[in-house]
């Protein structure tokens, strides 16, 4: 009696024989190891160069002289997004973020320079990465390697023979199942290891928690894929059906399923056009050095003090004001990022829920989420850089507050500079960046439930 | 024709509108094009109605600053600081001036959106610095844009050929498999004319039915048949023939329908996605871009530089502007505008230089993609109709180069009025506009068409080779 290791065995042993597939396994492994080690270079050299850019940064800010502290919020300081340590696995979005933000007084800053603006359009057609390889490709050799493996059985008439034999479908099911994932296996191992000696060697280890994620997560998409192609293979009349089959569900589930949640999804949560956007935070922001709001403040203020005229104040008037207007400008931003935040956020999440349809979206999600390079991620960082620089103004405008004179100039030394802190960044924890992947990982869990049940079923009615 | 050809497709006819791949294939085909022309027509009016809304708030706001300063200038109150008040030329050109430069877009868009979700359509300009012009986007999300768009060269790019090979993998190896092909030899029809025959009837039925899915919604939604749609449809129609052709070649070597099926799947996967991928990362490992992360440093010294010359820089401006050195006008290069002024012009040299390599890395990298292109026919189609569509970087590159050349214009009239001594401001009308130049398309055509050429060649050569291998095939009713 046949048991599922023996039917593995004699599985790997018929698909190592099969020319084509070593042709096409090598091809993946070639692949997906130029994916690592070119995106271990693109993350190295993406890291260092961050890295001297905010060192440039600093220098500059605490080297910038004797000046006003509000010449000195109009200079600016530029931060620069870091490169997540497994951004080597797989960039996400990070080739349609900006690299960086200048934060400065009265603004809030878009992000500049997206890769994707400066790339060639051939690369519209998809990054090589090795979590586009393990997404789109991966499923396609799984595909080649077990569409005929129950179909082709029962064409040839060897199904009656193993089942006649005792081989029960259970066995059958798990040994199929075994040597497609074995098969697939073989060719994961050397990226695998390339790209734990790449991410080692980068000197910024990220969180076993993410790496865990990402194994499982992988884990379920490709094990859900060889129990989908082998119940396919067992329900089709033929090879040919199954194959054709398979191939429309690769096609719909990886190539133009996640384009069409693109668009489902920008329709459900339309954005506002820039024009708009930008003309209502004019509007609200009101003219420049408003009159009416300024004036508004200054009569409090002299009420409050009990004083006649701004320079009888016993804080600098120019301080008050200008924090005030910083203020103002908080909240209108706030009042329009938040939402606009939020219907990127809606998008992100209908993405992931169409993943229960096209599990290549859950996946896609999840790669991004546990490799630092999603939308939770950028917006975060968008975030972090907007809070450091309201405390830049914030600290800046309260040293004009306190020490300057009305009428008199005002400048503080090269030393205050350096008691602004310096902006850091903490990226989320693995926890809380999955916790946001949550729609994502329930639909991979689903779809690897789903398949095998699809599957049992088809053993079940498996006739020879 | 005679009688007998005739009489077999007939018989050819019925048997594809009997096949259910087919029917499948030709429907799914129409249907993915009508959905993508939706798609593409509802951005183009979407990007029509962005400078339409561009345009709104220039007129909205040149009718407040003229009401803004009505009361300025006729004293009934008295001026504010300038940047309050816009019948001064420095408040009205540096802060109450809202203007864009705008590229609008092509009707062709429609059809391929190509790099036009990432680049951006307008530009917010003023006469000051030219920075924003390279770091300005549109809103969207960049999740969204990652997922890529769902428009018609996707569809003829990557469906078509699969599409293709569903309805012609077994154009030859269905006959073998039924042990029919010695009842048609009997009949006079050679397996050679059997596939040719099968494949050129369904390709030719999906390439009338994807020109038809592609032609009646553009009409419907205005965009008229002009040299750079019919190009573009060259372009897919000659991709077509080269899947059609690569199908003779696989049919010619299968003996089984799922072999056919398998070999036009790896052939697909490696055209389609793993050559451009390759090319792509070639482009990127022989010419780097050079970092805008550096690109922004070298801006923040250059202003620095700028900052500490000021006096140095007004003197070179005042050297380019003989007229301001003798109209009376005190010229303080403490006084923010003048210092606005000269820096920027110092800054924008030093951009100048820094875009002008930038540029010409990217040119290079593009001839060196354009170059690859060859390797990889989606590359080839893809490259052809973003170029004719006006979603490329061809275009955009023009866009820029028109919105530098604007930003000096408007330096050139808001600047000597910035600087003199009367800066009392009221000409609302008399300002520059931008207006676009649109590049001619004719080497744009030309280079499409050719490029459809090159492919119907390839095609010829893959057809040749297919039809002799055909000749040599064996009549058997065995089924292998």
């Amino acid at each position: 009696m046949p048991s599922a290791s023996v039917i593995a065995a004699h599985e790997v042993r018929t698909l190592w024989r099969d020319g084509r597939l070593r042709i096409a396994s090598a091809l993946a492994v070639i692949l997906l190891v130029v994916a690592v080690v070119s995106g271990a270079q693109y993350q190295r050299a993406l890291t260092a160069e961050r890295t001297q850019a905010d060192a440039a940064e600093q220098t500059r800010w605490t080297s910038q002289g004797e000046k006003n502290p509000h010449s000195a919020a109009h200079y600016g300081y530029y931060v620069f997004k870091p490169a997540s340590p497994l951004a080597l696995f797989d960039r996400g979005i990070e080739p349609f973020t900006g690299v960086g933000v200048w934060l400065e007084a009265h603004k809030m800053n878009g992000f500049v320079y997206r890769p994707a603006q400066d790339a060639a359009p051939v690369s519209r057609f998809g990054d090589l990465s090795a979590a586009t390889i393990l997404r789109q490709l991966l499923p396609l050799l799984i595909i080649l390697a077990g569409y005929a493996m129950i179909a082709s059985e029962r064409e040839r008439g060897t199904l009656r023979q193993l089942l006649v034999s005792g081989a029960s479908r259970r066995a059958l099911g798990l040994g199929k199942v075994g040597a497609t994932i074995g098969s697939v296996g073989v060719v994961l191992a050397p990226a695998i290891l390339i790209g734990i000696i790449a991410v080692a060697l980068s000197g910024a280890a990220p969180p076993a928690g993410r790496i865990v994620a990402l194994l499982l997560g992988y884990g379920a998409y490709l094990t859900g894929w060889a129990c989908l192609t082998l119940a396919i293979s067992a329900l089709a009349r033929s090879a040919r059906t199954a194959l054709i089959v398979l191939l429309g569900l690769w096609l719909f589930g990886c190539v133009i399923g996640p384009r069409l949640a693109g668009e489902v999804a920008a329709r459900a949560y339309p954005v506002p056009s820039e024009i708009a956007y930008r003309s209502t935070i004019e509007a609200d922001l009101g003219p420049s050095h408003s009159t009416e709001r300024v004036e508004a403040l200054k009569a409090q203020l002299l009420k409050q003090y009990g004083v006649a005229t701004t320079a009888e104040l016993p804080v600098n008037w120019g301080g008050v004001s200008l924090q005030a207007g910083e203020e103002h400008g908080n909240a209108v931003f706030d009042r329009h990022t938040g939402p606009l935040y939020a219907t990127y956020a809606n998008q992100d999440r209908l993405h992931q829920m169409l993943g229960f349809l096209a599990p290549e979206l859950a996946m896609r999600s999840l790669s991004q989420a546990a490799a630092g390079s999603d939308l939770a991620h950028h917006l975060r960082f968008v975030t972090a850089a907007e809070q450091h620089r309201r405390l830049m103004q914030r600290l800046l405008n309260g040293d004009l507050t306190k020490n300057a004179r009305e009428g008199e100039e005002y400048v503080v030394s090269e030393a205050f500079w350096r008691t602004i802190p310096a902006f850091t960044y903490t990226p989320p924890s693995s926890m809380e960046a999955l916790r946001g992947a949550m729609p994502a990982i329930l639909a991979l869990a689903a779809w690897l439930v789903g398949t095998a049940l699809l599957l049992g079923f088809a053993l079940r009615r498996l006739r020879a | 024709m005679s009688g007998r050809t005739g009489t077999t497709l007939r018989f050819l006819t019925q048997e594809m509108l009997r096949d259910r791949a087919m029917v499948i294939a030709t429907i799914l085909l129409a249907v993915a094009l009508i959905l993508a022309i939706g798609n593409g027509l509802a951005a183009l009016a979407q990007q029509r109605a962005v400078i339409a809304e561009a345009e709104r708030a220039t007129a909205a706001s040149i009718r407040a600053a003229e009401e803004r300063a009505r009361p300025f200038l006729s004293g009934e109150i008295e001026k504010p600081g300038y940047w309050l008040d816009p019948s001064d030329v420095r408040g009205f050109g540096g802060y109450f001036l809202v203007n864009h430069t705008v590229k609008p877009p092509l009707a062709l868009s429609a059809l391929t959106i190509g790099s036009g979700d990432v680049l951006p359509r307008l530009l917010r300009v003023t006469p000051g610095t030219l920075a924003s012009t390279a770091a300005s986007y549109d809103v969207e999300s960049p999740s969204r844009l990652s997922l890529g768009r769902l428009d018609a060269s996707f569809v003829i790019i990557f469906l078509l050929p699969l599409v293709i090979a569903a309805a012609g993998h077994g154009a030859l190896a269905a006959d073998r498999e039924a042990g029919r092909l010695p009842l048609l030899a009997m009949h006079g029809l050679s397996p050679q004319r059997v596939a040719q025959m099968r494949l050129g009837l369904r390709v030719l039925t999906l390439l009338a039915t994807g020109a038809a899915a592609i032609l009646i919604p553009l009409a419907l939604g205005g965009v008229a048949l002009d040299a750079g749609l019919a190009a573009w449809l060259a372009v897919a129609v000659a991709y077509g023939v080269f899947w059609a052709a690569v199908t003779l070649v696989v049919i010619s070597f299968a003996r089984r329908a799922s072999t056919a099926a398998a070999a036009l799947g790896a052939l697909w996967l490696i055209l389609v996605l793993v050559l451009p991928w390759c090319i792509s990362l070639a482009a990127e490992i022989a010419y780097p871009a050079p970092s805008r992360v550096a690109q922004v440093i070298e801006g923040r010294d250059a202003s620095d530089e700028a900052d500490k010359a000021r006096s140095a820089a007004l003197g070179a401006y005042l050297q380019d502007h003989p007229e301001l050195a003798g109209s009376g006008a005190k010229l303080d290069p403490e006084e923010f505008v003048v210092r606005q002024i000269t820096t920027t012009r110092l800054v924008d040299n030093r951009q100048a230089q820094s875009d002008a390599k930038f540029d010409a890395r990217m040119a290079e990298r593009q001839t060196f993609v354009d170059g690859l292109a060859w390797l990889s026919p989606p590359v080839l189609a893809q490259g052809a109709m973003i170029e004719l569509s006006g979603t490329g970087l061809t275009r955009h590159r023009a866009f820029v180069e028109q919105t530098r050349a604007y930003v000096g214009e408007l330096r050139r009239y808001f600047e000597p009025r910035m600087l003199a001594e009367d800066k009392t401001f009221s000409d609302w009308n008399g300002w520059p506009r931008f207006g676009w130049n649109e590049p001619s398309p004719r080497d744009l055509v030309r280079t499409a068409l050719g490029r459809a050429l090159g492919l119907l060649v390839l095609a010829g050569v893959l057809f040749i080779f297919a039809t002799r291998r055909l000749r040599h095939t064996r009549i058997t009713a065995r089924m292998d």
